[in-house]
């Protein structure tokens, strides 16, 4: 029975922490221009980050150690290190934005100018980093994400005609009005969404903080092949709530506000509170997953202690990267930089980043050395292989792209 | 050492780079070009419009927070501007453009006028004043939109 509590608690963790304000951002904008036409995208995407997912958590859950430490020991210190400021760069670049979108969340259901939020949030963030056990961070914010579960409800409320939507998601084609750049600029930026390096280092490294061992390997393993694609059907209704109100009329979604619109119009207060509540703990729970994914990588590589489940005292460089990561993310937001246009420039540089980030999980996964007759089989390396193609193609397009289509103007 | 002429095709190469990559829009060359621009900018005038309408219809049934509706329109009225800057800081290429540049500055004006007493009437919980506003963004969203359609 313990067992299966943990399994329950792990996938709906899993599904209500898979949602971020990437997600958020780029399945409202892309279901308001493109409908359900780019849902290719997010399948490829959610069945790629399972199959790096459970690769990084069976390392992690075999050797016992973090990513990092291994991809240093492994390809030497030198592709260790472009592995690590690439990947660095693009969390950094994720956690600025997650917090800017808690302080948009805010502002929805305060009506206080964002930057007014901004410190503090950034305070709390650190606090709660600090402060509060990674149990408690897990679980409080993946089960408070699962109000984001009212995008699903709304879109059935707001009636639509499904056989469109089933059309629209079956037989992809690029709208009339829109070019093909700019339709493949923004299914690159959903699969970065979908594929962000952080979900992979935050959950490995989460393993190592939980002590998982090769027992774990099925509770691990039923957190990802369930928890995860149904998170992913989430990205799902929130384009698809999107698509049904916005797209007809020619409406772009350029603020959180109009992401959360649909709801309103189909549900009413009792749904806008709900989903002022999935915004809030999606992206309080992602700036937490993002922080610490800094600080675990950075720690990690240079073989510093690292952990929540250590005394902050005895990991104090761990945590001195937290609080000036924390810094960073704060000062730059205050230069008034807009979180949402942040938010569309992390996805795509996140697709950037992505060889860099799943090409050493794949060799550390293939390593007998360290993971014995867990290495990976045949249908992981078949898989890990096709996403290695995938993820290059998207990572070498993603800038031209973004150049030729003004960021997808 | 770089020669010179190495040094200024290089900065020329990063300037373009950082236009093009930061979004900048180039002044209209011709009339095809100041079309363009204008049918953009009554393309994006006419999304703030409409999502706008739809944020007023909601409050006006009680389907959202006054603090929400508030931050929507405010983030809607807040979007005109640059807008408006936009395609008013390119200028006519020819005498014959000057007309279309003064119907869509007019047609933004107005939307951004609207908006703004959208907003204000959310922050004073103004129901009748509401009712008005929601009728003038949905006139104004149509007309941006036929006059976007006109010149495709």
């Amino acid at each position: 029975m313990k067992k299966f509590f943990a399994i329950a608690l792990g996938i709906l963790t899993a599904i209500g922490g898979f949602v971020d304000i990437g997600d958020l951002v780029t399945n409202g904008l892309v279901g308001a221009r493109f409908g359900l036409s780019l849902g290719w995208v997010v399948v490829l995407g959610v069945v790629g980050i399972c199959v790096f997912a459970e690769m990084s958590g069976r390392v992690a859950a075999v050797s016992g150690r973090g990513t990092f430490d291994l991809i240093r020991e492994r390809l030497g210190p030198r592709v260790g290190l472009t592995n690590l400021v690439a990947s660095m760069a693009v969390t950094l670049l994720t956690f600025t934005a997650e917090i800017g979108g808690i302080a948009l969340a805010l502002q929805l259901a305060t009506n206080v100018n964002p930057y007014l939020w901004i410190p503090v949030v950034g305070a709390a963030v650190w606090i709660v980093l600090w402060r509060v056990k990674f149990s408690v961070v897990e679980n409080v914010f993946g089960l408070a994400g699962l109000a984001l579960i009212v995008f699903a409800v709304a879109l059935w409320q707001l009636g639509p005609d499904w056989s469109d939507l089933w059309r629209q998601a079956s037989r992809p084609l690029v709208p009339h009005d829109e070019s093909h750049t700019t339709y493949f600029y923004y299914a690159v930026a959903l699969f970065g969404a979908a594929m962000t390096p952080y979900e992979v280092f935050f959950f490995s490294s989460g393993g190592v903080e939980e002590h998982w061992t090769a027992k774990d390997l099925g509770v691990m393993r039923a957190n990802v092949f369930v928890g995860f694609p149904l998170g992913g059907i989430l990205s799902f209704a929130i384009a698809g709530s999107a698509a049904v109100v916005f797209q007809s009329q020619g409406i772009q979604v350029d603020t959180l506000g109009q992401i959360g619109l649909p709801v309103g119009m189909a549900m009413g207060q009792l749904g806008l509170a709900l989903v002022l509540l999935g915004f809030f703990a999606a992206t309080f729970g992602a700036a937490c997953e993002t922080g610490l994914s800094v600080g675990y990588s950075i720690s990690q590589y240079l073989g510093w202690q690292w952990g929540k489940y250590v005394e902050p005292l005895r990991a104090a460089r761990f945590h001195t990267v937290l609080l000036l990561s924390t810094i960073v993310g704060v000062g730059t937001l205050l230069t008034t930089v807009d979180p949402i246009m942040l938010t569309e420039y992390s996805v795509v540089f996140s697709a950037v980043a992505l060889p860099l980030t799943y090409f050493p999980i794949l060799v550390v996964a293939n390593d007998r050395t360290y993971m014995g007759r867990h290495a990976n089989g045949r249908l992981a390396n078949t898989l890990g292989t096709f996403y290695l193609v995938v993820v290059g193609v998207a990572a070498v397009a993603a800038i031209p792209l973004m150049i030729i289509t003004r960021a997808g103007q | 050492m770089r020669s010179t002429g190495a040094r200024a095709r290089l900065a020329a190469f990063v300037a373009a780079g950082v236009l093009v990559s930061g979004g900048c829009v180039a002044p209209a060359l011709d009339t095809g070009a100041y079309r363009q621009n204008a049918v953009a900018a009554l393309e994006s005038a006419r999304s703030e419009a409409r999502s706008a309408a739809l944020a007023v219809e909601a409050r006006l049934g009680d389907r959202l927070t006054q603090q929400y509706a508030t931050t929507l329109l405010t983030d809607h009225d807040e979007a005109l501007g640059p807008i408006e800057d936009s395609f008013g800081n390119v200028d006519p290429p020819a005498a014959d453009d000057d007309h279309l540049r003064d119907q869509v500055m007019g047609l933004l004006g107005d939307t951004s006028d609207a908006l703004s007493t959208a907003r204000l009437s959310v922050r004073r919980d103004d129901r009748d004043a509401l009712r008005d506003d929601l009728k003038e963004l949905r006139q104004l969203g149509d007309q941006l939109d036929e006059a976007a359609e006109a010149l495709k």
